[in-house]
């Protein structure tokens, strides 16, 4: 059991420290881009919502409420 | 929709999506800076310093710049010259209503602190390739159309209803479609929404307009290939009493024609007193701002009946909704009072998007909707439609079915609306002492 969640907590680990950072994902276009790209980026959840929160970008209007 | 999940390009690997280029190839293939531009972050620090550096002179939607956006290439010429002039890019209708309501032929000849606050009041309504085909326009708040693993910024072909087109087209179209039961209490929704029909199997005409000539449209009603009920129902003229006497043929030999709305649609929204630029603080939902929003049913005529040079000219009787128009409506430009604003109607050809078999005017006997054997006889006309009684005109059964002059001097919100009387000398039948005549 403590096996099992040791294992699971190790995971979480991994796959939180390979997606924190921005990775090249996206060459063809960015071949100078070695560690920061628009891809690797937008693909990424946790940087996106890191880098949202950090700079308090503007929160996102919601409309709808045009009379339309 | 957070901020983050409107620009969040999901991907998943154990699903063959491991980059943008297993989602659309084709547009990958330009780039993300091919066509957003902005600077290479190679050498950042941080993913803050990152994204100061990449989105410096980054275009956030590309396809706003017209020729230099999607028809780069050549790719989609002929879509995006003829959206530039379409309608939907430029509203025309709105353009023709501000002009002519101040005294000026067309957009192009008034001043141009008008057309500079349209484009900063209005304009902002017009909608770009990416808004309808990437993502939400930006008035609906914007984020990708759709948010599933390999789809999130696609190209997408057709837009959804519900984040493209009534997205935008909320209170007059999404409202009475989908029976918004804030808005038009009781309303049930329209019967080809509840038969699974969408905007875009009736709306196929060309949203990318048609070319140079859309300028000179004033109404939506004039753009080419409108959807129009008998292009489906053209095999019911026949099938009951009420239709042989009331379809809409611009032919008054055969009865008066009605528009198929003025038995089949239910209550429908309609607007007072909207001002240019401040909508949002005077618009309460209790309707006790100055812009209000309320349901109704009016009848009323048609301008254009039998006139072959207007679009929609078969019917003599229509639905016409108010719309939030008054007289010092562009007060914020400056213009105490629109010089001409009575050249153009406030109570407007209508088509809700609420349609029923069975409606307040045509459920004649409340037995009808569960049989097939409708019995049609003169006696039923009188019921739910037409005005009869003696007496006061003004207790006339059924007389507030009709666009009157009364409706204008105190209406359902209790706004004095008298300035608007000579505005609708064609669509209201009069002052109810004189409605008879409106038929007989």
């Amino acid at each position: 059991m403590r096996l099992k969640r040791n294992l699971l907590i190790l995971g979480l680990i991994l796959i939180v420290s390979t997606l924190w950072n921005c990775d090249s994902i996206n060459p063809l276009s960015e071949t100078g881009t070695t560690d920061y790209s628009c891809e690797g980026c937008h693909t990424t959840k946790a940087v996106l919502s890191n880098i949202i929160d950090e700079l308090d970008l503007e929160p996102p209007e919601e409309g709808g409420g045009a009379p339309g | 929709m957070t901020l983050t999940d409107k620009v969040w390009i999901r991907l998943n690997a154990t699903r063959g999506v491991e980059s943008y280029a297993d989602i659309d190839p084709t547009h990958a293939s330009i780039g993300c800076t091919g066509c957003h531009g902005g600077l290479s972050p190679a050498g950042a620090v941080d993913d803050t310093s990152a994204y100061r550096t990449a989105h410096t002179g980054m275009v956030r939607d590309p396809s706003t710049a017209g020729r230099e956006g999607c028809s780069g290439g050549l790719c989609h010429g002929d879509k995006v010259r003829r959206n530039e002039t379409s309608i939907h890019n430029q509203i025309w209708g709105e353009k023709a209503h501000v002009a002519i309501r101040n005294g000026y032929a067309s957009f192009s000849d008034a001043p141009e602190h008008i057309q500079a606050a349209f484009a900063t009041d209005c304009s902002g309504c017009h909608t770009s390739c990416g808004q309808c085909h990437v993502s939400r326009p930006n008035t609906a708040g914007g984020g990708f159309l759709e948010q599933r693993v390999g789809y999130s910024h696609r190209f997408i072909r057709t837009p959804s209803e519900e984040n493209v087109c009534t997205a935008c087209h909320g209170s007059r179209v999404s409202d009475d479609w989908n029976a918004n039961q804030e808005r038009v209490p009781g309303n049930l929704p329209d019967v080809h929404n509840e038969y699974g029909y969408s905007c875009l199997d009736c709306h196929n005409e060309d949203f990318h307009g048609f070319g140079p000539t859309d300028v000179e449209l004033s109404s939506r009603y004039q753009v080419p290939d409108l959807p129009q009920c008998i292009d489906c129902h053209q095999d019911d003229r026949d099938d009951n009493a009420y239709h042989r006497q009331h379809w809409p043929d611009a032919n008054a030999d055969d009865g008066p024609d009605l528009a198929c709305y003025a038995c089949h649609s239910q209550q429908y929204n309609n607007c007072n007193t909207c001002h240019a630029g401040s909508w949002a603080s005077e618009y309460e939902s209790d309707n006790s701002g100055e812009y209000r929003v309320y349901p109704r049913f009016k009848l009323g005529m048609n301008p254009y009946y039998a006139q072959t040079d207007h679009a929609h000219n078969e019917a003599a009787w229509i639905v016409v909704r108010h719309v939030p128009a008054s007289p010092d409506a562009f007060q914020n430009w400056g213009i105490s009072e629109m010089s001409n604003f009575n050249a153009m109607e406030t109570w407007k050809y209508s088509s809700p998007h609420n349609i029923r078999r069975w409606t307040a005017r045509t459920l004649v006997d409340s037995s009808w909707a569960d049989t097939s054997a409708q019995n049609y006889t003169s006696e039923n006309c009188s019921n739910n439609c037409h005005m009869h009684g003696a007496g006061n005109p003004g207790s006339l059964t059924n007389i507030d079915l009709y666009l009157t002059n009364e409706d204008m001097l105190s209406d359902i919100t209790g706004d004095d609306l008298s300035g608007e009387v000579e505005a609708n000398a064609l669509t209201s039948i009069g002052p109810k002492a004189g409605s008879c005549s409106a038929c007989h």
